[in-house]
């Protein structure tokens, strides 16, 4: 199969770059492993309290349908239950379960989008616990919930969100706790750590929901402290948010039958056995990070970028790489939401159309458009995933203009 | 029942009831749905058995990154159930031993 | 807390003593951890317990987990049937 650009991914990133690029009349191929497109998108339900009211509704999975189906009027082909398995940078991708092998191609975007950091907790193999973002995908995609009875292990946004989610949806969640203190857990099991975290990002975050988290934590430091000193949880919407307790085992033969909870001191360290929990499923959060198997394996150097998740390919201000003609756009640049991964993804687009010559000579401004309507898009964004994105941002940028300036590589825009 | 009930759940839902078994026996689920979706809504979560140790092993990720959920449908073996669309008659059993897809080169 | 018993990579049960083991006898990077215990080397090559073992890494030489380099992903980044690619 032939085509001008391949675009790997099919959530907000990859489909609106896919739209601009198809409008344009570029031939545009974009291939996803999952079996319907839309990628992240399809979980999202959610009010941004930044929008005029009557556009604060947030529907992801409405927005995807609409996405892809306009991707697929502009005359762009969407392959889906296809994975990519390796980059050509000039030549294409290859594939696996769709109708060929290779998809040749004049120029890749790269939009793999994000994935969820583990946290593993004793017994954390035995069926009924998941992550919290698989909890999302089972009950707000496919209307099936993870249990009757749940516990959540790893206390931030998606958790607390996926917590609430499941709530309304039925199921009795026992309570969110943290993560086992450890090496692994690191400083996500400690109790100040955690309040300082929450109350950071929960006044941007969407929803009611979130937003009474970030009350409850964003006062003062005597009310924090307080909050530090109580072993009585934390009530949200009815949900105990235990700040002073980790689930620290989960048991069960064939599958999740209890977990074992124990107290942890300001400085999360277990105190002491708390009790023994009946439940029939655990959902474990451990955060997200950017997905950059297929980048990497391209030989697209990754910068550590705590701000955004972790570690994020190389890339310049038009969404570039060092890989001639590969590109990226959405979270695999770094966690940011769904409306940050539209924006990136049509300044890929307009990006990509100016590398293959088909922005057209009086068409320059709309790079700049695209590259402001990607600010304007992270100055409304209700959810930040991680404090400290905008600072990664610049120093992602100053790292590029240094390596532009060492190497020969400068031909770009 | 672990199905959400309500009417805005409803459009979540991909379309009719149908026939399928899992290691033999057989279940009820939804044309479309993911195989592992039909098969918590039945109540059963364990897809395999780990190949070295024996262990119970269910759906962890739901997106087809950590392929736990891996089973053999229709004779092919490691298809993640979490990605795979159910269909009327589909025969899944539980992977064993021997017939892992291999990713070493 | 019974280190001992945590399972990092779940893919092929390697637990979090055998990977602070595989440090102290000298594995200083994932790929040397891959090399000694397994772990990132199953199904889901280490989408799951990379993050994990960085962190370990880390926590036993004293570095930031973000420093320690990243195994370098290769290619296929996905599991292929061998009659894909003959
Ligand atoms: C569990 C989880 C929950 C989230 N919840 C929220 C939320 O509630 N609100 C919010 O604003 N943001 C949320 N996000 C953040 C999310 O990343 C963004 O909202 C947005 O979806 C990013 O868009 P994207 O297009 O970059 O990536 P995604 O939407 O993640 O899409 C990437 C697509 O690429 C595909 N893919 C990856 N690798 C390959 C490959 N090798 N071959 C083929 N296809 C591949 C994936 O199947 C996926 O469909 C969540 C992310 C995760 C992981
Ligand atoms: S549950 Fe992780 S791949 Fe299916």
């Amino acid at each position: 199969m032939k085509t001008d650009v391949a675009i790997v991914g099919a959530g907000p990133a990859g489909l609106s770059a896919a739209l601009y690029l198809a409008r344009r009349g570029l031939g545009v191929v974009v291939l996803d492993e999952y079996f319907r497109a839309g990628g992240r998108l399809a979980g999202q339900l959610y009010e941004n309290p930044k929008k005029p009211p009557g556009q604060r509704l947030w529907d992801g999975k409405a927005i995807a349908e609409k996405l892809s189906g306009d991707v697929k009027k502009a005359g762009a082909t969407i392959l889906t239950g296809v994975s990519v398995w390796e980059i050509a940078p000039g030549s294409g991708v290859f594939i696996s379960g769709g109708p060929c092998q290779k998809i040749a191609a004049k120029a890749v975007l790269i939009a793999t989008g994000a994935a969820e950091r583990a946290m593993p907790v004793e017994g954390w193999t035995i069926p009924g616990v998941m992550s919290a973002g698989a909890a999302q995908v089972f009950a707000n995609v496919h209307g099936v919930l993870p249990g009757r009875k749940v516990v959540m292990a790893g206390i931030d946004p998606l958790s607390i969100t996926v917590a609430g989610e499941l709530k309304k949806a039925g199921v009795e969640v026992v309570g969110i706790f943290l993560p086992p203190p450890g090496i692994l857990a690191g400083s996500s099991g400690l109790p100040q750590w955690v309040i300082g975290e929450l109350s950071r990002s929960a006044d941007m975050a969407p929803g009611t929901f979130l937003k009474m988290a970030g009350k409850l934590f964003g006062g003062s430091y005597r009310e924090v402290g307080a909050r530090l000193c109580s072993l009585a949880p934390a009530n949200i919407w009815g949900i105990p948010l235990h700040l002073r307790k980790a689930v620290i085992r989960v048991e069960g033969e064939e599958q999740v039958d209890s977990v074992l909870t124990a107290r942890i001191s300001h400085d999360g360290k277990i105190e002491q056995e708390d009790c023994r929990i009946e439940a029939d499923a655990v959902c474990l959060s451990g955060g997200l990070y950017p997905l950059t198997d297929l980048i990497a394996a391209a030989g697209c150097p990754l910068v550590s970028m705590p701000g955004l998740g972790g570690m994020v390919p190389l890339h310049g201000p038009l969404l570039q790489t060092q890989s001639k003609g590969v590109f990226l756009a959405g979270s695999v640049t770094g966690i940011e939401g769904a409306p940050v991964a539209i924006a990136q993804g049509h300044l890929a687009g307009v990006s990509i159309a100016a590398f293959l010559g088909r922005l057209g000579k009086g068409n320059r401004h709309e790079l700049d458009r695209a590259v402001e309507m990607v600010g304007q898009a992270r100055e409304e964004s209700p959810l930040k995933f991680y404090p400290g994105a905008d600072g990664a941002r610049k120093e992602l940028a100053a790292l590029w203009d240094r390596w532009k300036i060492n190497s020969a590589g400068g031909n770009y825009a | 029942m672990l199905r959400i009930k309500g009417k805005d759940r409803e459009k979540g839902r991909e379309g009719d009831q149908i026939t399928f078994t899992f290691n033999g026996l057989s279940y009820q689920g939804l044309a479309g749905e993911p195989i592992a979706a039909a098969l918590l809504a039945n109540g059963v979560r364990t897809l395999r058995h780990h190949e070295k140790s024996g262990k119970p092993r269910g759906i962890y990720c739901g997106i087809g990154h950590c392929y736990e959920c891996r089973v053999t449908v229709d004779g092919v073996p490691g298809v993640r159930a979490c990605l795979t669309p159910l269909k009327e008659g589909m025969e899944v059993m539980s992977e064993r031993a021997g017939e892992v897809t291999s990713n070493e080169n | 807390m019974p280190d001992d018993k945590l399972i990092v990579c779940r893919c092929e049960e390697v637990t979090l003593d055998e990977i602070k083991k595989a440090v102290k006898d000298g594995a200083s990077t994932v790929s040397g951890i891959k090399k000694r215990t397994r772990a990132c080397m199953g199904m889901c090559q280490g989408r799951v317990c990379q993050s994990l073992v960085k962190k370990v890494l880390a926590h036993e030489s004293g570095n930031q987990a973000d420093s320690i380099e990243t195994a370098t992903s290769r290619s296929p980044v996905r599991p292929i049937q061998l009659g894909e690619i003959i």
